[in-house]
């Protein structure tokens, strides 16, 4: 919608700038257009923006945003052709210090609208939970389940084929990109890339959340296991308790047979509560 | 009133926290002599906030020899202890990790209700392995009679510990659902979004199209006055005109 009008407004400015054959001032609106459009792209990329103040040119700064690209992702964000033609009208704009023939004009018209539609996304934004969530194979609070250790061995085996998966997925998409630039595609290339150095660091991936957190359905699964951990909390309290009446039947044994049935009580209660844990918790 | 399965938690996560700090002006340990006539010849209770007291003055023999030594918990960590409960307090009652906006501030305090419950599972187990085991002073209540100075010797924990124990069993659960929650969900950072756009917006240069419209529209139509001006019309054109000017209805050539 506000593209829209803003769209409207532009037309009626060049047809009242055609009336009065200002052609100066289309030239230079139509060049902040595409200054303020290539700066966009450039920051949604995660680049600086254009050093306008040391004469930064736009075709430059476009250049600079594809050798970068090039480099990560062997992807050009911009057509090189595209750049070609604003480069050349560019310097002809800034030497005749923005005096322009009407199809110059239109050129760099053209290049703004096409710019326009090179939809980027947002580099500054977090990797979609959902992929996230898809490739997650630690459960939420693993580390109070039982055979840790052995599931965390079954995913560091599981890990290089889904690392090389990933490879191979990737290279196919950057295939596709080159042929043709997609946003979608893009995006999904990064989120590659993101998933797979997580794995290759071993960073334990956090849920991202958008909104609230009680609207979140991790979050309102989670919520049963406070039970599971007052279970654990009466079990460690047990524990201690024991731990200490323990320590002292050693220290004094002539208190053996009276501290027995405090053990008996403690490490008794343990071995119930486990069994309480595992039936009504140890499927999560 | 209905409460949810966490709200549930969280009061009894309060209910701990007023326990904890009830257990801090409460008696800890008591140890007394009663000798064969019923007369109570010891007399020793621990207090966390103030330490071992009698209520007999010095000079009873009996009793200032079984005065326990160093069996006191150092004033630092039980000031640390009241600090900890209040800052716990503060997070439970006016951080909800559930609203919206207050993950990353729970984040920063987050190590508090974890604090929390080590210290009272540090009293539990430290405090007497430590503190009471070495001085003879047995654990959790032990009654002896000592046929030398032919004293019944009675060792008892006080209801401070016993709070401290109801502390940890009701403050373990939610501290732990907190702390796993702010170290499983990270809130998406929208903030950043929206200050890249407010950068995006900064370097912007500005365009202001319907300044840009109204001056060529004014040099329009100062242009086509001029025009105007220069042709002469005829007396009905210029009544029409003028109609139409009034009317605010005039057509542009």
């Amino acid at each position: 919608m506000k593209e829209k009008l803003f769209d409207l407004k532009l037309k009626r400015l060049i047809q009242l700038c055609k009336e009065t054959h200002n052609y100066k001032k289309l030239a230079v609106v139509s060049f902040v257009l595409t200054s303020n459009t290539v700066d966009e792209i450039g920051i949604k990329l995660g680049m600086r923006p254009r050093e306008k103040n040391s004469g930064e040119k736009i075709f430059e700064y476009m250049e600079l945003v594809n050798k970068v690209f090039r480099v990560n992702f062997s992807v050009n964000v911009f057509r090189p052709e595209l750049i070609d033609v604003l480069k050349r009208i560019e310097l002809l704009f800034m030497k005749k210090e923005g005096e322009l023939r009407l199809e110059y004009v239109k050129e760099i018209f053209e290049i703004y609208y096409e710019l326009r539609k090179l939809d980027v996304p947002n580099l500054h934004d977090n990797i979609n939970s959902e992929i996230i969530d898809k490739n997650r194979t630690i459960s939420l609070f693993s580390f109070l389940s039982g055979g840790q250790n052995a599931k965390r061995k079954k995913e560091d085996l599981f890990n290089p084929i889904l690392l090389h998966k990933f490879k191979e997925e990737e290279k196919a998409l950057q295939y596709q990109l080159n042929k043709q630039f997609d946003k979608n595609t893009f995006e999904k290339i990064l989120q590659l890339k993101t998933i797979r150095k997580s794995i290759e660091q071993k960073k334990g991936g956090k849920i991202v959340i958008s909104g609230s957190l009680k609207d979140n359905i991790s979050y309102k699964q989670s919520k049963e296991q406070v039970g599971q951990f007052l279970v654990i909390g009466i079990i460690i309290l047990f524990a201690m308790v024991g731990i200490v009446s323990l320590i002292e039947a050693l220290m004094y044994g002539f208190l053996s047979v009276a501290i027995s049935y405090n053990l008996l009580v403690c490490f008794g209660a343990i071995v119930v509560l486990y069994f309480v844990n595992k039936t009504y918790f140890g499927n999560r | 009133m209905t409460l949810n399965f966490k709200s549930g938690y969280k009061i009894i996560f309060i209910i701990g926290l007023l326990f904890g700090f009830a257990s801090l002006f409460l008696d800890w340990y008591y140890f007394q002599g009663v000798n064969d006539s019923g007369e109570i010849v010891i007399y020793w209770v621990y207090s966390a906030l103030f330490d071992w007291s009698s209520p007999f003055s010095q000079g009873a023999v009996i009793n200032d020899f079984y005065e326990p030594k160093n069996a006191s918990l150092p004033v630092a960590i039980v000031i640390a202890f009241l600090v900890v409960i209040f800052l716990s307090a503060y997070s439970v009652l006016f951080l909800d990790a559930e609203r919206k906006d207050n993950l990353p501030k729970l984040k920063k305090i987050g190590f508090v209700n974890l604090s929390l419950v080590i210290l009272i599972g540090f009293f539990i187990l430290i405090y007497p392995l430590f503190f009471l085991l070495p001085n003879g002073l047995y654990y959790p209540f032990l009654v002896y009679y000592n046929n030398e100075l032919e004293i019944t010797l009675c060792y008892s924990l006080g209801p401070g510990y016993f709070l401290q124990l109801i502390s940890f069993a009701c403050t373990f659960p939610y501290a732990m659902f907190n702390h796993s929650v702010i170290n499983t969900f990270e809130k998406e950072q929208s903030s950043v979004e929206n200050k890249i756009n407010q950068y995006i917006s900064s370097i912007r240069e500005d365009l202001d199209l319907d300044k840009l419209i109204a001056r060529e529209e004014f040099k329009l139509e100062s242009k086509n006055s001029l025009e105007e001006a220069s042709m002469p019309k005829s007396e009905a054109e210029k009544i029409y005109s003028e109609f139409l000017t009034f009317r605010g209805a005039k057509v542009r050539k």
